[in-house]
């Protein structure tokens, strides 16, 4: 199902998983989301919640302890199996553009 | 001055925009939203102010709940990192509040937010609602099944006919709230699939319709009430009118009091639907041994007197004696009677489709009882109604093989038809007399003889 789900990645699904390739918690993914991408890239609070809830659910990530309330998280294998297809598909994305528009350009 | 105000909000589930307009105008007038409920929300009074509301959905959210869970927290305190500070909550439905302008929006994935959404109204809208949709048409079922079994006692009966109308109308609105939730939720699945947000679901046109319906509710049940307030005694009306508040307050007590104990929020479900199923039997009771004692459908002004009645050597029964004005008497019909108990009894019931007055003649029982007479007249208003009422009263159940109607002279009693009801071929004294708009039937001791005849036709108008 979770493939099926998230065969592509939103930019916030795809910048919460670069963030939680090291151990992090809700708060500070939504302020390194918007620091990382100069807050092109913001993460409303319904929607991280939404997200992190989602993404455990389906095992792309995992809770790795609660300290003072707070739950951290980190990335599991298969969530960066999909990272990496994710990123994949966007550079082939931009191969496909660089050859059939830039590169049709100069022809 | 009190420094907290409660208003009554009309609020919908799946219309969170309107909620939250209505919010922060309230806001910029000074009333600060402090707790919300199922009808009243509190309002904290001070400096008016720019205020942004945003009404969102969590699905663990419980009015049984003693306390926040863990998981609501840590959605709090998201929504506090970006600048919401959590108000209030009514089940899922989660206030926060923001008073900076370029706070971060609370959602920023309109797929996520729709899919949320969708599964909370699967929760605290779709289900409740149609478990409403459900009682309410079991309820005009019976209803049915009422005018079926007699529709001249249903289509003479106002207060029969207005509830109907009312379940029926709150059916129909209950239908309608679901299908403009699912045009909706079409209409914003098709938008994001293009890209687009979730569409603005706070059209004027379903303004105007929740306005129609409040109006039409509360006339009705306005209507009800008043109608009540002259047909039954005081304390009846009062019962009538108190049993949904005390119900709630019963409800909402056991609620309340389980949160304050710390009880799980299934054993306080557990519990307080219990009790509330139990208080509505209790009260159920009460209300049946109030009519039994007092009775329910006459008015505390009918002229009466009680009498204590013996049955047998160790039975008696308090009875009320009557004395309104009836048209025909039994002493019209047989003469001076020297007896002291009769009961003089008139009851009219008037509605759009039929009026309904039915007098009766009538004494406790006894075995040398004095002559009892009934008799009613019937002036439907509709052409269906005369046929439905002929059909009804013609009508003669299977277990009565030995009784028939039989058609009898129209100018006995200058009828279009008539008819004399006999039993085991012998003639009774119950005549049916149909005229051109009305219908009477006589229930007499015996058949009538001639100049009986003609002091009903006098005394009847006919």
């Amino acid at each position: 199902m979770a493939r099926d789900k998230y065969q592509t990645l939103t930019e916030q699904m795809f910048y919460i998983l670069i963030c939680l390739t090291q151990e992090s918690y809700g708060v500070d993914i939504m302020k390194k989301v918007e620091e990382l991408t100069n807050g092109r890239v913001i993460i409303g609070p319904g929607t991280l919640y939404s997200l992190l809830d989602n993404f455990v659910r389906e095992n792309i990530i995992i809770e790795t302890k609660i300290e003072n309330r707070k739950k951290n998280y980190i990335i599991t294998s298969f969530g960066t199996e999909m990272l990496e297809k994710e990123y994949l598909r966007v550079t082939k994305l931009k191969r496909d553009y660089e050859a059939l528009i830039k590169g049709g350009e100069q022809n | 001055m009190k420094d907290r105000s409660k208003r009554i909000m009309n609020f919908r589930y799946d219309r969170f925009e309107d909620t939250e307009n209505k919010l922060e105008k309230l806001a910029a007038k000074g009333l600060f939203l402090e707790v919300c409920g199922s009808f009243s929300w509190t309002f904290r009074k001070g400096t008016p102010k720019k205020l942004k509301y945003t009404v969102t959905y969590f699905s663990e959210g419980s009015v049984f709940n003693p306390d926040i869970t863990d998981n609501q927290q840590t959605y709090i305190d998201y929504a506090k990192a970006a600048g919401w500070n959590f108000v209030t909550q009514f089940n899922q439905m989660q206030i926060f509040s923001s008073e900076t302008d370029n706070s971060i929006p609370f959602e920023t994935d309109e797929k996520e937010k729709l899919n949320n959404i969708k599964r909370c109204m699967n929760k605290s809208f779709i289900l409740p609602m149609i478990a409403m949709i459900l009682v309410f048409l079991l309820n005009l079922i019976v209803q049915f099944n009422s005018f079926q079994l007699n529709p001249i006692d249903y289509l003479s009966d106002p207060i029969r006919l207005l509830s109907s109308s009312m379940i029926a109308a709150a059916v129909i609105y209950h239908v309608y709230s679901l299908m403009t939730y699912y045009i909706w939720l079409k209409h914003s699945e098709k938008s994001i699939a293009l890209g687009g947000e979730c569409v603005k679901n706070s059209r004027i046109m379903y303004k105007i319709v929740d306005i129609i319906s409040m109006f039409i509710l509360f006339g009705s049940l306005g209507y009800l009430l008043f109608f009540l307030a002259f047909k039954t005694s005081r304390f009846g009306l009062v019962l009538t009118v108190a049993q949904v508040p005390i119900l709630m307050i019963v409800f909402w007590s056991s609620i309340k009091y389980l949160k304050k104990k710390k009880a799980s929020a299934t054993v306080n479900k557990l519990i307080s639907y219990t009790v509330l199923t139990v208080a509505s039997f209790a009260y159920l009771a009460l209300f049946m041994a109030f009519i039994m004692r007092f009775g329910f459908g006459i008015s505390n002004e009918s002229n009466y007197q009680t009498v204590n009645w013996q049955l047998s050597e160790t039975e008696s029964y308090e009875y009320r004696l009557y004395s309104d004005e009836i048209p025909l008497t039994s002493e019209d019909l047989y003469g001076p009677i020297d007896y002291n108990y009769y009961s003089y009894e008139m009851e009219i019931d008037n509605t759009f489709f039929l009026s309904k007055s039915v007098y009766r003649q009538d004494s406790p029982p006894a075995k040398d009882a004095p002559p009892r007479i009934e008799y009613e007249i019937l002036e439907p208003q509709f052409d269906f109604v005369y046929r439905l009422a002929k059909a009804h009263l013609l009508e003669i159940p299977e277990w009565r093989d030995n009784t028939t109607f039989e058609l009898i002279d129209n100018k006995i009693f200058d009828t279009e038809e008539a008819y004399q009801l006999y039993y085991e071929n012998t003639p009774t004294g119950e005549y049916t007399l149909f005229f051109g708009d009305r219908i009477i039937t006589l229930n007499m001791k015996e058949p009538l003889t001639t100049k009986q005849i003609s002091i009903v036709k006098e005394k009847l108008h006919i």
